[in-house]
């Protein structure tokens, strides 16, 4: 098992029960959205507002995505390899500062 | 995100509980803008809108008059074979019909129905020419029709000529263009596909396409002498068209494609109008059910395909996307539709403070610099190398000597610098090696002698 | 780990990539990134004449994001290339509880991070009214139409308090683009082609607003925030309706996901709007319309107005009442039709147009 830190910032903390930091397992060999489809089922506490996280199977745009501290553009999105310990971050862009 | 019925403000309606408002006889078939119309009805409203808006006396028959020479009116039907334009069709046949009966045989204008067959450029199942035969055997066409109509299937390959030169556009780091002259390379003709090809993602490849297509078709109304080019763009279709072309940077388009006026094209005047602008996207859908249109239609076969296979936004191109916006609108705020085409309609071209400069693509003349502009707000400067590792990471990466690209060699080579406008630039800037485009096109005389679209089907 | 030249830096060759510029698509390192974004607002600040040497200046500060993104930015760029400028943090309270209290926390830490003077001005001092109390008597669907007018006459009001007649705001691309089809899709001729300015004013107001991040991506601000660990604060204002699903925003984000450039290729189309002209009519009559003027670089303006005051509250107006007036009076006798944005729509109406347009299913 792969241990996962997870972080929800710019506001999206707030679907999934106003916690900013978490921490997930998940199988060996797992990759990226294997992670977001096992933080849609056990950690987002609405279901209805799944399309604010995932639209059309995806990251929904406008929600920045860092793997270590590097965007994950560069790292593969969707079909990344996770690995140990990897930090997570989730940003939310949509919203006025 | 794909375009459904149920989200139209038009409404089929199963069983008739309810009497048309026109004739107040038939049971109606169909709810649109707050009217219960039959099937009669609903079509005569329809074709009502296109009379209102091709009212002029140029498209009304002319009686010969002693000693006047009678001037015939030719007009282009640009017949895309989706639904719109094949609505069109209907419309117009049938109103050079009724012209025949009311004035014994004789029509207000010739209608020529051009069709760019797309076909060629992809793979597709789908044959341009047959639908075309089905469509005149469903009008009788051929058969001791009353209408005169013609049909001419252009192949898009025909936007390049022998004359054209064909050269290839670089773009450097400081988004000026430059053709580089190895033309001597280039014996064998550019085909539109290889043109495509050469695009960066799908929505350079539509924005390319969409441009060659309509340069295509204003050439042909002129060789195939046409004063009139009518487009069977439905209101939503202008609407989605403002913002699209926003979108790509192509602003100063939108009042001209928008408004039907009479344009200059190689000193000639072509009268370009949208007679479906009033009608909604799924007023149209309804009207072509009525008559069963939709078997001719070919691009509900290619983009049903191509939408079924992106269902994912993020492969869309930026039409498709606008086009799914507005589509999806159209049900419950059709009153945004007609206020972007309101506001659409009018806004001007901007004049040119570029001494006429033309974009060496999309022949737009240039309103201002767009080097100029992404200069002041791109900056393509390094951090300072300062530490020994990163220093020696540099030497590594030297070292390597990852590939050159064509716009590196350009260093070397330099060739002549063009002008090219801030879309076709945002476009092309992508492309690595070199696009290799027609850059110097033939006069006005080689493309009436070389532009050959076959003779009428 | 190992040097791998794949993963360079598209600019120094010599640090890893960790991020993608939505702008130019190339990838960056941390180093190169700063380089970039700061320098590239510093370029638009001097092309567009933003300031000059002494000026004091009012930073908007929400504690947002955007906010303090453009203080950090501008005390950096203040010193480095020495504008001469004078800072200062202006925050308004609204009087929202739970949703304001938290930013104008944030905001006080800023001041202390920042190390500039902070001036807070609360709608309940310069209104007598709370969003809080507004909303009550007025309902949710006009809150954000209320809070508009009430907030530039804020901003405007506090920085005319101190003295200061420029006030800056963190509005993005982002935000621009949206504003431009937002514009688009409502009809609105009047604000159309100077939905891309930079520098605006309302007419009657002395006070001038600039936006230095016009040409910034609002990822990039969320990325340099995040690296630069800026302390901001984030959260959807309790009364806006469901800010995650605004359909002009998503819309926006939908096009960025598929080309990135198109931001600024929205931006570049709002800058060479131009409307046809209108055909002259004999009587020209005046509108006191709420018209945004363009400032020009050299500071001169294009309308000439004499300083009226309102006659209710002394605010500078072109009007006998000043807009907020008007529509806090409205209020106060639970009638709410009066006109609030350049043209007789009433407040009812243009809340519901934006109401509807923005609960448009995507």
């Amino acid at each position: 098992m792969l241990t996962i830190n997870v972080e929800f910032l710019g506001g999206l903390d707030a679907i999934f029960g106003h916690v900013r930091e978490h921490t997930v397992q998940v199988e060996d060999g797992s990759n990226f959205r294997e992670l977001t489809q096992h933080l849609v089922e056990h950690l987002l506490k609405d279901r209805k507002d799944e399309d604010v996280f995932i639209e059309d199977g995806s990251i929904r745009p406008g929600i920045l995505v860092l793997i270590n501290d590097t965007d994950w553009e560069l790292e593969g999105e969707d079909e990344y390899e996770l690995q140990d310990k990897d930090l997570i971050t989730f940003t939310s862009t949509l919203h006025g500062g | 995100m794909a375009f459904t019925d149920s989200d139209a403000t038009s409404q089929r309606i199963s069983t008739s509980q309810n009497i048309c408002q026109r004739c107040k006889n038939m049971g109606s078939i169909c709810f649109s803008r707050k009217e219960y119309f039959c099937k009669d009805c609903f079509l005569r409203f329809i074709r009502g809108k296109q009379r209102k808006l091709m009212m002029e006396d140029k498209f009304k028959v002319q009686y010969p008059q002693k000693g006047v020479e009678s001037v015939s009116q030719n007009v282009m039907l640009a017949l895309s074979m989706g639904s719109s334009s094949l609505v069109l069709f209907d419309i117009l046949f049938n109103l050079l019909l009724e012209q025949t009966k009311t004035h014994r045989g004789r029509q207000g204008f010739h209608l020529k129905v051009v069709i760019v067959d797309e076909s060629t450029l992809s793979d597709s199942d789908y044959s341009v020419r047959d639908k075309v035969e089905e469509l005149k055997e469903a009008y009788g066409i051929d058969h001791n029709c009353p209408v005169d109509v013609s049909f001419k299937i252009v192949d898009p390959n025909q936007f390049i000529l022998d004359s054209d030169q064909v050269g290839s556009i670089l773009i450097d780091n400081d988004f000026q263009s430059y053709i580089t002259g190895n033309n001597s390379e280039d014996t064998k003709k550019l085909t539109i596909t290889e043109i495509l090809d050469q695009t960066p993602n799908r929505s350079s490849r539509e924005d390319i396409l969409e441009m060659v297509i309509y340069q295509l078709l204003i050439r042909t109304c002129l060789v195939i002498n046409c004063q009139t080019i009518l487009f069977g763009h439905s209101m939503t279709k202008l609407a989605d068209q403002v913002i699209s072309l926003t979108v790509r940077g192509r602003a100063s388009l939108i009042g001209k494609r928008l408004t039907d006026a009479v344009e200059i094209h190689n000193g000639s005047e072509i009268h370009i109008i949208h007679p479906l602008r009033d009608v909604l996207k799924s007023e149209v859908v309804h009207y072509s059910e009525m008559l069963q249109l939709e078997r001719f239609n070919v691009m509900n076969q290619k983009k049903a395909a191509d939408l079924l296979k992106s269902k994912v936004n993020k492969s869309m191109t930026v039409n498709e996307l606008t086009r799914s916006y507005f589509d999806s609108i159209e049900g419950d705020y059709s009153e945004v539709v007609s206020t972007v085409v309101k506001i659409g309609t009018k806004l001007d071209q901007l004049r040119s403070t570029e001494h006429n400069k033309r974009c060496i693509v999309c022949d737009i003349q240039l309103s201002s610099d767009p080097k100029h502009w992404l200069e002041n707000i791109t900056v393509n400067e390094p951090a300072p190398v300062v530490t020994e590792a990163d220093i020696n990471n540099l030497r590594i990466y030297s070292e390597t000597c990852l590939l050159e690209d064509d716009a590196s060699k350009l260093v070397m080579n330099p060739g002549s610098e063009v002008d090219m406008c801030y879309a076709c630039l945002t476009s092309l800037q992508d492309i690595r090696s070199a696009f290799r485009w027609p850059v110097a096109r033939a006069s006005k005389e080689q493309i009436l002698d070389e532009f050959t679209i076959g003779d009428d089907i | 780990m190992a040097f791998n030249p794949k993963t360079a830096c598209h600019l120094c060759h010599s640090r890893k990539a960790v991020m993608k510029r939505p702008k130019t698509l190339q990838k960056l390192c941390k180093e190169c990134f700063y380089n970039v974004f700061e320098t590239e607002i510093h370029n638009t600040i001097i092309s567009a004449n933003l300031f000059h040497k002494g000026e004091r200046v009012a930073i908007g500060a929400s504690g947002g994001k955007d906010s303090t993104v453009l203080a950090h930015i501008l005390k950096t760029l203040n010193e480095r290339y020495d504008y001469g400028l004078e800072l200062v943090l202006l925050s308004i309270d609204e009087g929202i509880v739970g949703y304001r209290d938290d930013s104008l926390a944030t905001v006080k830490r800023n001041k202390e991070q920042y190390q500039m003077p902070l001036e807070i001005v609360s709608y309940k001092e310069l209104y007598s009214w709370s969003m809080d109390e507004i909303v009550a008597c007025a309902g949710i669907r006009s809150s954000c139409t209320y809070c508009g007018v009430l907030r530039r006459q804020a901003l405007d009001r506090g920085a005319a308090r101190l003295g200061i007649a420029h006030v800056v705001t963190g509005h993005n691309a982002d935000d621009m683009a949206e504003t431009v089809l937002m514009n688009l899709l409502r009809g609105d001729v009047n604000r159309l082609e100077s939905s891309t300015n930079i520098i605006t004013q309302s007419s009657g107001s002395p006070i001038k607003r600039s936006k230095p991040f016009k040409y910034t991506y609002e990822k990039e601000i969320v990325l340099y925030a995040h690296y630069k660990k800026l302390d901001y604060f984030s959260t959807e204002c309790t009364y806006a309706p469901e800010a995650f699903r605004g359909t002009a925003r998503t819309l926006l984000k939908s096009l960025e996901a598929i080309k990135p450039s198109c931001i600024i290729d929205i931006i570049q189309s709002g800058e060479n709007f131009k409307l046809k002209p209108k055909k002259q009519r004999k009587n020209v009559v005046k509108r006191n319309t709420a018209q945004e003027i363009e400032v020009r670089g050299d500071g001169s303006v294009s309308l000439n107005k004499d300083g009226n005051k309102c006659e209710s509250c002394g605010y500078l107006s072109t009007n006998k009442i000043c807009k907020a007036c008007i529509l806090l009076k409205g209020l106060e006798s639970s009638r709410a039709k009066v006109p609030i944005e350049g043209g007789n729509i009433a407040i009812d109406g243009a809340a519901q147009v934006t109401k509807k347009l923005e609960t448009l299913s995507f």
